[in-house]
Parts: structure tokens; sequence; C-alpha cells
């Protein structure tokens, strides 16, 4: 058992990582409700104007449809995707099964500037323009890898016997599929999913290669700051997506959580 | 342990009689990329035995069972199951059912529609469902837990419902593998009583694998023991344990101390060796040697004991520790002692 002084420097490290961790998110957010267009310490006063101003913004508004749009397309394709591969590589042993299983995780190992950059010159060597399409098959590329890894790792936890029950009780393999196997990689898929859509929704650098005239929304607010200019909605804009994004990741962690315990 | 427990004398003389053959297994090979699991298994099992496959991990004895469910296939040999070979079928099409040691319960179903499975992907009507799911649950004594899911049962009801399943479906022949496994001692010698009684009460032919020999004894009409991949031994609980054929099946079926005398090799069962003071007589007909005992070790309903022949045999004895029973020797280690047996209960092997 530690001591009561380990215990406190530890407290004291804890918290330290964690304003180290969000104290610039707190300070995102003190700024959204900021009354004047400069960011001074302290704030000088409180004030909700900028989230009226950033509402009516229709740059901000159709950027965020944009995003919201790909992500879910990227997620659906992940999903379909994700869970083919999976499901290949954990039932069936083929040549080249380990060299799937790599290439599929590459692209999370890969850096976005490399993905990027060679999806963009794929792209255009086939001329193909850029439009919300490459933006979708830039963000898939890497969601795919979340759904994947997410679904394999249950697959792999899921005692063999299960399938094989199935099949000695009468069930035929899609019986078997629908039935026992759908069910219980399914929390892990809508983990997997509602993760693939948050690693889409705050894309910057693989986005910046694959997006044409389009803006999602990480992309102007990259814009917006880089040129200094609507911060305070910037802040507003960044303070609304955190509060949102939490939620289907705690969903989300639930999820993976509940799916560990099952298969104890 | 093994010594403790000598077969019990009435299911041992219950030999299976000779019914028709239900399951016929002729020159079944099955290797693992050149790793052979199963050399080659000749087995005949009859209507309404209970058969046990005995031997120790690796033996080949959950190989066969998983070809018999077909979860594998042979690669040479056939699988007659009615006189129709099922080497090739797919597990869904054969009339038979399997208990899982991990039981393999489906962790999203309530334990009324882990039994149903069976009878619903076979499409039988909704009431008649329901009134075998209730019958197969009562028969394993899980009438007021048809709506618990697994997670919420001990594992002792959860193989209650892992046999409930598959019994429901009213197989033609029933396949355990090692059902008993994850049980403790308690549990497991209480689940041997009822399984045994409910193969008894359904009559349908069981077949388990186990690599307990007490277990094997105590539950079977036959038993095939296993060793590499081959059976070495096929008989009644009786035949196996006084009438080993292999040194393996004497050794592994129960203990034995292994005598040379005249350029034989005999087996002696502990139970059948009397362990005396030194200068007793033995009774007519015994064979008795001196030798140096080595261990004594009470064991509650038994005393072992370790003895060193001067030839430097080692026999073990088991005497019951019964009223006034020569289980009260009171000798050290390393004081001379006299062992004696019955020449006739001395099996060559």
């Amino acid at each position: 058992m530690e001591s009561r002084a380990t215990r406190i420097v530890l407290g004291i490290w804890v918290a330290l990582v964690l304003v180290f961790l969000f104290g610039p998110i707190a300070i995102i957010a003190v700024y959204a409700f900021n009354a004047s267009n400069v960011q001074t310490w302290p704030i000088p006063g409180f004030s909700l104007r900028w989230f009226a101003s950033a509402w009516a913004n229709r740059e901000i508004r159709s950027s965020l449809l944009l995003s919201l749009e790909a992500g879910v397309i990227a997620t659906a394709i992940a999903v379909l995707l994700g869970t083919a591969a999976a499901f290949a590589v954990h039932r069936f042993r083929f040549v080249g099964r380990e060299a799937v299983s790599f290439i599929v995780v590459l692209p999370i190992a890969l850096p976005g500037i490399i993905t990027g950059m060679a999806l963009n010159s794929f792209f255009v060597f086939w001329g193909l323009g850029l439009s919300f399409w490459t933006i979708v098959i830039g963000h898939a590329t890497f969601c795919i890898v979340v759904v994947y890894n997410n679904v394999i790792a249950r697959l792999r936890r899921m005692p063999h016997s299960l399938s094989e029950a199935s099949m000695d009780l009468g069930a035929d393999s899609w019986r078997t599929f629908r039935l026992v196997t759908m069910p219980m990689i399914s929390t892990s898929l809508i983990g997997g999913a509602i993760l693939a859509f948050a690693l889409s929704f705050d894309e910057v650098i693989v986005t910046t290669f694959t997006a044409g005239a389009q803006n999602t929304l990480p992309l102007w607010i990259f814009g917006a700051i880089r040129l200094g200019q609507r911060l305070p909605e910037v802040n507003v804009v960044v303070l609304v997506v955190t509060a949102i994004t939490f939620i289907p990741v705690i969903v989300a962690y639930r999820y993976m959580d509940q799916s560990t315990d099952r298969s104890r | 342990m093994n010594a403790m427990s000598p077969p019990a004398p009435t299911l041992a003389t219950k030999t299976a009689s000779g019914g028709e053959i239900l399951l016929r297994l002729s020159g079944v090979r099955k290797a693992y990329r050149g790793a052979v699991a199963v050399e080659s298994v000749d087995l005949e099992i009859r209507r309404g035995e209970f058969f046990t496959m005995l031997g120790p991990s690796g033996s080949g004895k959950t190989t066969t069972l998983r070809l018999i469910a077909g979860f594998e296939q042979p690669d040479a040999g056939t699988i007659e199951l009615d006189g129709v070979d099922m080497a090739r079928t797919a597990p869904f099409d054969r009339n038979v059912n399997t208990v899982f040691q991990d039981y393999a319960l489906f962790p999203h179903m309530s334990v009324a529609e882990n039994v149903a499975y069976g009878l619903k992907a076979k499409r039988v009507a909704a009431a008649e469902c329901r009134d075998r799911v209730a019958e197969a649950l009562r028969m394993v004594q899980l009438a007021d837990f048809a709506g618990r899911l697994p997670a919420q049962l001990s594992g002792g009801q959860r193989q209650r419902v892992g046999l409930a399943r598959a019994i429901v479906n009213r197989p033609g022949l029933l396949l355990l593998d090692e059902p008993l496994g994850a049980l403790d001692l308690k549990l497991r010698q209480d689940m041997q009583l009822e399984l045994k009684h409910i193969q008894e009460q359904v009559g349908i032919t069981f077949l388990y694998v186990t690599h307990d020999q007490e277990e094997a004894l105590s539950m079977s009409d036959r038993i095939a023991i296993f060793n590499r991949g081959e059976i070495e031994q096929i008989g009644t609980p009786e035949e196996v344990y006084e009438r080993p054929t292999t040194p393996f099946v004497a050794n592994f079926v129960g203990s034995s101390s292994i005598v040379k005398r005249r350029g034989r090799r005999f087996m002696l069962r502990p139970e059948k060796v009397q362990v005396l003071p030194v200068g007793e007589r033995a009774a007519f007909g015994f064979h008795g040697e001196e030798g140096r005992l080595e261990d004594r070790v009470y064991l509650g309903m038994f005393t072992k004991y370790v003895v060193r022949l001067g030839d430097g045999t080692k026999i073990v004895a088991v005497q019951p520790n019964a009223e006034g029973a020569t289980g009260q020797l009171e000798k050290q280690r390393g004081e001379p002692v006299l062992v004696v047996w019955n020449p006739e209960t001395a099996w060559p092997v």
C-alpha cells in the first residue's frame, strides 16, 4: 500500500497531467463567451453574441454540413469494408492473410501527410477532380482501420465453440452469422463506427490534400486561424464541436467497456 | 486418489448388451499440418450405450469427438451413423448434438432461448417448441431459470443448460466433451450421477470424453482408452481396470505397481496388496515378500504405503482405515515390513 505522501504526490501529478491536456480547451471555452473580439486575459465581459454570429455564418454552416456528410458516408464504407476484412482475416486461412491484416492497419501508422499526398497524386493521375467523394475516400482509408481493429479484436475473443454450437444445433452458416456472430460483434461494430466518425470529423491533414474547393469544418477552422479572421467564432465552433464529440466518444467507450466485461 | 476408487461393481457388471451398432468408425485418421492427432481409429458404439473415450490430453479423444460432430473432417476413414457415412456431412446436417466443455452458451440469449435454438433451426412448431424446452429444463432442474442470461448462472447451472440445449433435440447420439472439466470436485461427482440418471431416463446414446479415469469408470458401460492417437483397449470398466491389455492402460486407469518375476511383468493394484509386520503369516496361497517401508501417507479413508523390495521394485499398497483393520500398521519409515498379495490378482502386462 502506498503511503500518504506518495498518494498526495500522485494526486498532484495526475492533476497536472489533466491541466496540461485540458487546460487549452478550457481557455477556448472561456474565450467563446468573451464579450470583446480581442482575446485578452481575463476576458473583459461575458456574452453569447459569438454564438449567434457563428450560427449565422453560412461558411461555418456549410462546412459543418460537409463534415457531417463526409463523416457519415466514410463511416458507412468503413463499417462494410472493415467488417468484411476482419471476417476474412479471422475466418479463412489464405495466402497473404498476414499481409492483408498488416496493410489494412497501415494507414493509421502512416503519417497523414503521406496518405494525403499519395491519394492526391493518385486522383490527379487518373484525372479525378477533387470533390466531396475524394474527401470521403481519403477519410475511409483510416476509418476502415478503426472498424477492422474493433471487430477483429472481438472476433478473436469470441470463443470458437459458439459458432460450432450453433452449427451443431442445426443452424447453417448464414443463420449462425445472423443469430450468433452478428449480435456478438454488434457492440464492437457500433463502438468502431463512432470512433471512425469522430476521427473523420476532425481530420485535417489528409483532407487538405483530397478536398477541392470545399471546406470541411476543421479546414475552415484551420484557415480562419491562419488568416487571423473570425477568431471569436472559431472559439465558439471549437467549443461546440468538443461538446458534441464528447457524447459519441463516451458512448463508444461504454460499448467497448461492456464488450470486455462480456467476454469474461 | 486413483487407488481410492476401485470400480463400482454394480455398474461394472452391467456390461453393455450386445445391441445394434449406432456409430461405426473405420480407419479414421486426422493430421494437422503434419502432426498426427488421430492415427487410425476403429470404434463401434451400440445404441443406448454410455461410451467413454478416456485418455491423456493430446491422445486424440477430443479430435475423434470433433470428427464425429463434424467440426473437423477426417483425412481418411469412414464415420457411419446408422449405417450412413457422415464423414463429409456438415455439422448442421448430422443427427448428433454436442455438450461443450466451455458450455458455449449464447451469451445474448436467455436460458430458454438457448435451449430452443436447435428446435427453431429445425422449424419445430412454436407450441411444441415451448413444451419441449420446458420439459428439458425440468429434467436438468432449471425450470425456474428460463428467463435468466447465462452470465447470471453458476458454472454447474450453465453446464445443465448446455445439456438441456442438446438433449431437447433428441439426437441419435449425444457427444459430451469433458463437460464437467471446469467444475469443482464435489459438483463434478454430483453431476456424474445426474448425467448417468438423465442418460438412463432419455435413452440417448452418450459418447463421453474425459481424461479423468475415475469419472470414466463410474459412469460408462464401455470405455475406449486412447493413447497417441490410437485406441489401446476397449472394454467395460471392470475389464480395463482388472485386465488391462497394455502397460499404458494399466498405468492410466487406476495406479499399479509393476513387478518382474521369472522374466514376466505383472501389474499389482494397490488395493490388492497387504502390508503386514514382518513375521506374520500370509494367508494360504498368498505370495509374501519382505521390503522396507519408504512412505506412509494417511488419506482419510485409506492409508497408502510405499514399500521398496529387496530387488529395488517399488510396491504401492492402499488399505482402508476400517475399524480394527490392518491399516493401523504402526511402522515407521525405513522399518522392514512384509508385503503380501494373491498371485491370481497379479495381472501380466
